[in-house]
């Protein structure tokens, strides 16, 4: 089967660690990490760490300035040519509106017609695939573009650290007491994090300022196993790495590096390093991102690709901070120092509650 | 093929009497939430329905579902739980809306391609370009796509499950299933 | 300790949604999980919400949870135990 390539790029980022992808991309290289100790009040009385903004934010005004980021970054009388979709990533949107028992207000459509204006798109829709959300919204936008129904989509993702996500995270006791450590030995949980992130998905590379990167699409598949727990063998993130990699005409040689979804809780981390092991992936090197950024549940998807698209126009790979000694039943290749070399390719993976995991595969420009 | 629920009696006692009626015996289907219960039950007429090369193919099958509340009547309860200052593990699971696509992936043993989409209305245009779009690149060979949304007592499913190369993943064909929204079960 | 252990079974079945069971179904020393009430790795953190809502006992490392809920004597003992 064809590859079927389309260009990615306009990358934004706006989280504790700056409001652009440069600059996020910067401190991340520079090992700082917006997670922070004491920044979250638990329903034990216990101050928990956790990656959020000085001052609370409204949902709407930080995706805002992320997308009008992006918009800045594209060539607008080629993206504004009437055939433009908006895509939202979030798992919960504006949830704190529950607490005014506004149910309207929540409405994640409603976060997602308004973006969609800002952008000018033809139609707005949400994803809500849990922490696969932002990654599959890529898929989903690459699908159609290549299927002719659109020439350009704007993904946009977020979610805000919640009372609401802190006490559930809390109850299946999956929340670390300090920044969180991915693929550890000693990692006990996850940091939760805000911030938005978006990316724009195109038919055609000129409708970009800078030179886009190549997407190639991906794919998604269920572990049919559980419904917070991931499956003990990683069979989807298995099933799912397996036939993006067939759907690319690519091997597991091809991947320069993977940006994995390390989580830091026992049970994930360690199904990965099952996963990518019967996939014969132990010595690419990996990475996630989460101790940077803490999780950011709709947005995760998003914000860590637009770090590795900074990774392959820089040709660098940061190192996956809060990781010292291996920590999982099966070897991974944790980057653990800054890697500067040629990249060609990245793997991005995520896996989520429903036993949902998705992959997708982004290269450098081919002329 | 088309499944619907009816609107009308308590969410519950409906699911309770189908539950009974098609024998479902499923263990785990007391623990669901609302929006899980409804998408099993309708899943589980489509899939009986199907033919033999069509279950043997399940396994690979894309699940495509979509509403405009999300995970809202589960989110209500966890925010109720929280302000009382316990949070329940049982209920915080169910407030995502892609958990009911999961609840029938582990059920029928289904490791296909997964999507959750909210909007107001049904994304009629955009669900049937992407189950196309499965189906030309070779995701998929069957895809179950619908709406199915439940807020409190206020309830609307429809559910088909569409081969590729029928005719049925045509933009009227799903425009008739999600009318039918306030049908009643087939099976 | 036998009105405790009839308590608990009637906690068990409420705080977990067993629709199809009654207090009455669970014996003392039956396997709460694997194979006997087929429970899953969500009811036993319910279970711990359930401890610390009805007796006001806070299991904090939710691995202890294994040998506590091991069937409804050791969830019993321990609850007694606490209470001492």
């Amino acid at each position: 089967m064809g590859r079927s390539v389309t260009f990615i790029g306009a990358e934004n980022i706006i989280s504790p660690l700056g409001t652009t992808a440069e600059e996020n991309y910067s401190k991340v290289l520079a090992g700082q990490s917006g997670i922070q100790e004491g920044r979250f009040l638990d329903r034990d009385g216990d101050l928990m760490p956790a990656s959020t903004f000085p001052e609370k934010q409204s949902i709407h005004k930080l995706l805002k300035s992320c997308i009008e980021g992006s918009l800045a970054g594209l060539n607008r009388e080629e993206f504004d040519n009437g055939r433009t979709l908006f895509i939202l990533s979030s798992t919960k949107g504006d949830i704190e509106k529950l607490k005014d028992r506004d149910l309207p207000a929540a409405s994640l459509q409603q976060l997602a017609d308004q973006m969609g204006e800002l952008v000018g798109a033809g139609k707005s829709i949400t994803v809500s695939q849990a922490c696969i959300s932002g990654v599959l919204a890529m898929i989903m936008a690459h699908d159609l573009v290549v299927a002719g129904k659109y020439d350009s989509v704007l993904v946009a993702g977020s979610d805000l650290v919640s009372e609401f996500v802190h006490a559930g995270f809390h109850s299946l006791f999956a929340i670390s007491g300090k920044p969180c450590r991915p693929y550890d030995k000693d990692r006990n949980g996850v940091s939760l994090g805000e911030a938005a992130a978006s990316v724009v998905i195109s038919k055609n590379a000129s409708t970009f300022k800078s030179e886009p990167l190549d997407f190639l699409g991906g794919t998604s598949s269920n572990d049919a196993n559980h419904i917070s727990g991931p499956s003990r063998t990683g069979e989807g993130l298995v099933r799912s790495v397996t036939k993006t990699l067939k759907n690319s005409g690519l091997t597991s040689a091809d991947i320069d590096f993977i940006n994995a979804h390390g989580t830091a809780t026992t049970f994930n981390d360690e199904m990965e390093s099952i996963a990518f092991d019967r996939m014969e992936m132990n010595t690419t090197p990996l990475i996630s991102l989460k101790g940077y950024f803490g999780h950011t549940l709709g947005a995760a998807g998003i914000i860590e690709t637009a770090i590795s698209l900074q990774s392959l126009r820089t040709n660098s790979v940061p190192v996956n901070i809060g990781y010292t000694e291996e920590g999982t039943s099966k070897t991974l290749n944790i980057v653990t120092d800054t890697l500067e070399k040629p990249l060609k390719r990245f793997l991005k993976t995520a896996s989520g509650f429903g036993g949902c995991n998705a992959s997708c595969i982004i290269q450098q420009h081919e002329l | 093929m088309l499944a619907s629920a009816a609107e009308g009696c308590s969410p519950k006692e409906f699911l309770r009497e189908v539950y009974k009626d098609m024998s479902i015996d499923y263990v785990k289907f007391h623990k669901m939430d609302l929006l899980c219960k409804i998408g099993v039950v309708l899943s589980d007429a489509l899939i009986r329905e199907l033919s033999l090369d069509q279950k043997e193919a399940l396994e690979e099958m894309a699940v495509v579902l979509n509403n405009s509340t999300s995970s809202l009547h589960s989110d209500v309860k966890h925010q109720a739980s929280v302000e009382e200052g316990q949070s329940s593990p049982a209920i915080f699971v169910y407030t995502l809306p892609n958990i009911v696509v999961g609840e029938i992936c582990i059920k029928h043993k289904i490791y296909g391609e997964n999507l959750f989409l909210v909007s107001d209305a049904p994304a009629t245009e955009l669900l049937s370009d992407y189950a196309a779009s499965l189906f030309a690149t070779g995701k998929a060979k069957q895809c179950m796509v619908g709406w199915v949304d439940a807020l409190d007592d206020k309830w609307s499913a429809s559910l088909a499950i569409i081969q590729e190369g029928s005719t049925e993943n045509s933009i009227n064909s799903l425009e008739g299933i999600f009318s039918e929204a306030q049908g009643v079960l087939n099976n | 300790m036998e009105n405790l252990k009839q308590e608990l079974k009637n906690f068990i079945v409420t705080h977990l949604n067993l629709e199809e069971m009654t207090a009455a179904d669970i014996q003392d020393d039956d396997p709460l999980f694997g194979d006997g009430l087929g429970l899953d790795s969500i009811d036993a953190l319910e279970l711990i919400v359930m401890l610390e809502k009805e007796y006001n006992i806070k299991v904090r490392d939710p691995e202890k949870g294994k040998a506590i809920f091991q069937s409804v004597n050791s969830l019993a003992e321990f609850v007694q135990a606490q209470a001492e």
